[in-house]
């Protein structure tokens, strides 16, 4: 059980400071983290019981394989998905919409747009 | 008629004798005038025919009184001849002391006058009558009888000191000389003084009155007459053997000289020689060809000067002065215009013989054509003269002893001032002293070779000015002389323009690499981004925390140095982007080839990921580092990856990017860039390179060209091949990192 009403956020992205910019300040507001430097990573290490929601980084290298694209579109069934990236055009909204996320969000990332966005996300599955 | 009686015929006989002698010796005189000892017995002579023509008619005449006078003016006639014999034996044998003319003819005159004075002749102081006599059957002959003159012993006291004269000048020639001499003067004072005694002698008894008999003297000259006809015909005979002796001489002095004009003329040269005391010098024919003059033309010095050519004259003048005052060497170079021809190069060479008091005697020599050795000197100077680069003739100690008139205006120092100045001397200061030992060293190894290629080599004119030269050296040998040339050309225009072009590279390699960065310009701010995002973050995440109850600052600290962090990697970002911006000068430094790779893929990253390209790298360990200027290698990288990458845009499966380093022959780096895309057409793997080719739709084709000038520029090679598995690889080697001046291939 999480402090926030159990929620976990996943935070995958390979670039060291962002991961851990995008953690703490998760963490400052109170959200449960856990981080993740690839999306292998994630998916091997990932407890998908518990309820919360995925932060992704779609601009990793190994990302845009097709076989990690189906599995993380599985995970998104459980834990649904935000994407964030520098990067903001069309391919970048091909693969937004491939791996099934229901937001995106450009970097850099402003604190209470990520937290409404996280809120927004899992209202459907925290609630009934 | 009646036969003509022998005293007729012997005095007329005696007569003609006496004529021709006195004629033949006349007409000898008359020619030879300097001869006048041939004037002196001619008058000898024709005192003698006088004195016969005048005996005869004291024979024949009946009259004494006519015989008194007949003889009065017989001793005029006899004065004379006793006269000119003694002048006659003065000038011939030229042997006797000035003393006795004075006396002898003092006497002579006395006696002349003696007899014009004292009675009625020399001899008689009067004739009182003539008897007539007879002599073997010949006509009367008057014979006188009278009182004698006892001035005869004047005519005595001549005749005496005649004889005396004549022994002394025996006596001094036989002393002195010839065994003809000897002879002739012997056999001429001999019959002078027995016609002397003889007719002294009878004259005495006769005017005495001892023997009754005429008075006669002509018999007495014919001795003389005799002996004067032998002489003259030894003369004849030996001057007809030395006439026959110089004609031979002649011949045999001609042939020689035929001979060695004949072997000087095969040469070239002329003979002349010239005797001060003759006017005219003489000229073998081949001195009379080189001369242009003709074979039968006079020699006149100043028609000759005049074909000399106006320069030399003065030359020409000078050197045989220089020879008349000195030690009598000529030797003088000159021009002379001949007939019909253009101008022709002598040379004199030859000697003036003096006196003692040094005044000129004789001169002789040579005169040589050296048009040729000259034509060939002129082409030659004309075309050193003519070549581009300054040429200096520089000998084994190092002082120049030519300089071609680019020389003199490359480096400020006419020709003559050129000659015999120190090689060191065109060098600036610095350099000086070592340039002695390098032209030592290559004085051991002479051998032609450039220097300065490559290098800053420096040169200075007159004034300090710097040349930048490049100089060629050839040593070449003359005689037993070493001898070096060098060429030397300014390059300083050539190094103008390649300092030029090289400006211009490094500007096309720096607006190809601002294309390839604006290419790049999104992944670039990708780059940038992800330190922003972190930075936002860390800040919001901090304030956060500060707004906790309470503020937990502990976390607020992390956060800060969190920001920091971020900050530098933005700015290292952005640092690498400038200097990938900047137009900086080439600067080749030591450089780890593997530090360059990583810091391109880092540039390319969010590129490569955005096109969902893998990168797999092999880099080999311990591979040496390189030269080269870290920007450019960047630039090269970053080209060679991109274009990979463009490669397999239009590609299905996985793209796949490899970058390789290792280590090559001769221990060079080389590094490659793979990627699995469709291959480059064999055709083309050369062309590729050349600018303007692309395979890309509206691209400009820049990227590989530049990029095979930047690896050129680092003394390396760039190259492509197509993988076997599919896919292109391009290539590139550096040399290893060396301490070479600019970087060389081996």
């Amino acid at each position: 059980m999480s402090a926030s009403g159990g929620l976990i956020v996943h935070v995958v992205d390979d670039d060291d400071g962002v991961r851990t910019g995008f953690t703490r300040l998760l963490r400052s507001a109170g959200l449960d983290v856990r981080a993740y430097s690839t999306a292998d990573r994630f998916l091997e290490e990932v407890d998908s019981v518990a309820p919360g929601c995925v932060l992704l980084d779609i601009t990793m290298p190994g990302i845009s394989g097709p076989e990690t694209l189906q599995r993380l579109k599985g995970k998104r069934n459980v834990l649904p998905v935000i994407v964030v990236s520098a990067r903001d055009n069309e391919a970048i909204h091909k693969l937004t919409h491939e791996v099934g996320a229901k937001m995106f969000l450009r970097k850099p990332v402003d604190d209470q747009a990520l937290l409404d966005a996280i809120n927004w996300v899992t209202k459907d599955s925290s609630g009934a | 008629m009646a036969p003509m009686d022998w005293i007729h015929a012997g005095w007329t006989g005696m007569t003609v004798v006496s004529l021709m002698l006195a004629f033949v010796y006349l007409s000898i005189w008359i020619r030879q005038r300097r001869l006048g000892v041939y004037l002196t017995f001619a008058l000898c002579s024709l005192s003698a025919a006088a004195i016969a023509i005048f005996e005869l008619f004291m024979m024949r005449t009946p009259s004494p009184e006519v015989w008194a006078q007949l003889v009065r003016w017989l001793h005029v006639p006899l004065a004379a001849l006793l006269v000119n014999l003694v002048l006659f034996v003065r000038l011939q044998f030229r042997a006797s002391r000035r003393s006795w003319t004075a006396p002898l003819i003092g006497v002579a005159l006395a006696v002349l006058a003696a007899n014009f004075l004292t009675g009625v002749n020399l001899d008689f102081r009067e004739v009182a009558s003539l008897e007539s006599i007879r002599i073997w059957n010949s006509v009367p002959i008057g014979v006188p009888v009278g009182e004698p003159n006892p001035w005869i012993i004047l005519g005595t006291i001549n005749a005496l000191l005649m004889i005396a004269f004549l022994i002394d000048t025996v006596v001094i020639v036989r002393q002195r000389g010839s065994v003809e001499e000897r002879q002739s003067v012997f056999l001429v004072c001999v019959s002078i003084i027995v016609f002397l005694v003889a007719a002294g002698t009878w004259e005495l008894i006769v005017s005495t009155g001892l023997i009754v008999a005429p008075l006669l003297v002509a018999p007495s000259f014919l001795g003389i007459s005799l002996v004067m006809a032998y002489l003259i015909g030894s003369e004849i005979l030996r001057a007809s053997e030395m006439a026959t002796s110089l004609v031979t001489a002649e011949a045999r002095l001609l042939e020689t000289e035929q001979q060695m004009d004949l072997a000087a003329s095969v040469s070239g040269q002329g003979f002349w020689s010239w005797d001060t005391t003759g006017t005219e010098p003489w000229l073998s024919p081949t001195a009379r060809f080189l001369l242009g003059i003709a074979p039968d033309e006079v020699f006149e010095w100043e028609t000759y000067l005049e074909r000399v050519a106006p320069d030399d004259r003065r030359r020409l003048g000078s050197a045989i002065n220089e020879a008349l005052h000195g030690d009598g060497n000529i030797h003088v170079e000159f021009r002379i215009a001949v007939r019909g021809k253009d101008v022709r190069w002598l040379v004199a060479l030859g000697k003036i013989l003096f006196r003692h008091d040094h005044a000129p005697v004789h001169s002789y020599g040579v005169v040589v054509d050296t048009t040729e050795r000259k034509m060939a000197d002129e082409r030659f100077r004309l075309l050193v003269e003519s070549m581009p680069s300054a040429v200096l003739l520089v000998n084994d100690s190092g002082a120049i002893t030519f300089g071609n008139k680019q020389a003199e205006s490359m480096f400020g120092y006419a020709q003559e001032q050129l000659i015999g100045m120190d090689f060191e001397t065109l060098m600036p200061q610095g350099y000086r002293s070592g340039h002695a030992d390098f032209r030592r060293l290559f004085a051991g190894d002479p051998a032609a070779r450039n220097i300065g290629t490559g290098t800053e080599l420096v040169a200075e004119r007159r004034g300090g000015g710097a040349i930048m030269v490049e100089i060629g050296l050839t040593p070449i040998q003359i005689g037993q002389d070493h001898f070096t040339i060098a060429s030397i050309a300014d390059i300083g225009e050539r190094k103008r323009m390649e300092r030029e072009a090289a400006l211009q590279r490094d500007e096309l390699a720096h607006l190809s690499r601002v294309a390839s960065l604006s290419a790049l310009s999104s992944s670039l701010a990708h780059e940038l981004n992800q330190p922003l995002t972190a930075i936002l973050s860390n800040a919001q995440a901090g304030a956060r925390f500060l707004a906790h109850q309470p503020p937990d600052a502990g976390e607020v600290a992390i956060s800060f140095t969190n920001i920091v962090d971020n900050a530098k990697r933005a700015g290292d970002v952005i640092r690498k982007l400038r200097s990938m911006l900047r137009n900086d000068r080439t600067e080749f430094v030591r450089l780890p080839i593997d530090d360059v790779v990583r810091e391109v893929l880092q540039i390319l990253r969010s590129d490569l990921i955005d096109r969902r390209v893998e990168v797999v790298l092999e880099l080999a360990a311990d591979l040496p580092p390189v030269k080269g200027d870290r920007v450019q290698l960047q630039q090269v990288l970053l080209n060679l990856m991109m274009n990979a990458t463009d490669a397999m845009a239009g590609i299905a499966h996985p793209r796949v990017l490899t970058v390789c380093t290792l280590l090559a022959e001769h221990g060079e780096v080389e590094v490659q860039v793979a990627d699995n895309g469709p291959g480059i057409p064999e055709p083309d793997l050369a062309r590729i390179f050349a600018p303007f080719v692309s395979g890309k739709k509206g691209g400009m084709g820049l990227g590989l060209s530049v990029c095979a000038m930047l690896v050129q520029a680092h003394a390396g090679m760039l190259w492509a091949t197509n993988n076997s598995a599919g896919g292109a690889t391009l290539h590139f080697r550096l040399p290893a990192y060396s301490d070479a001046l600019s970087p060389e291939r081996a």
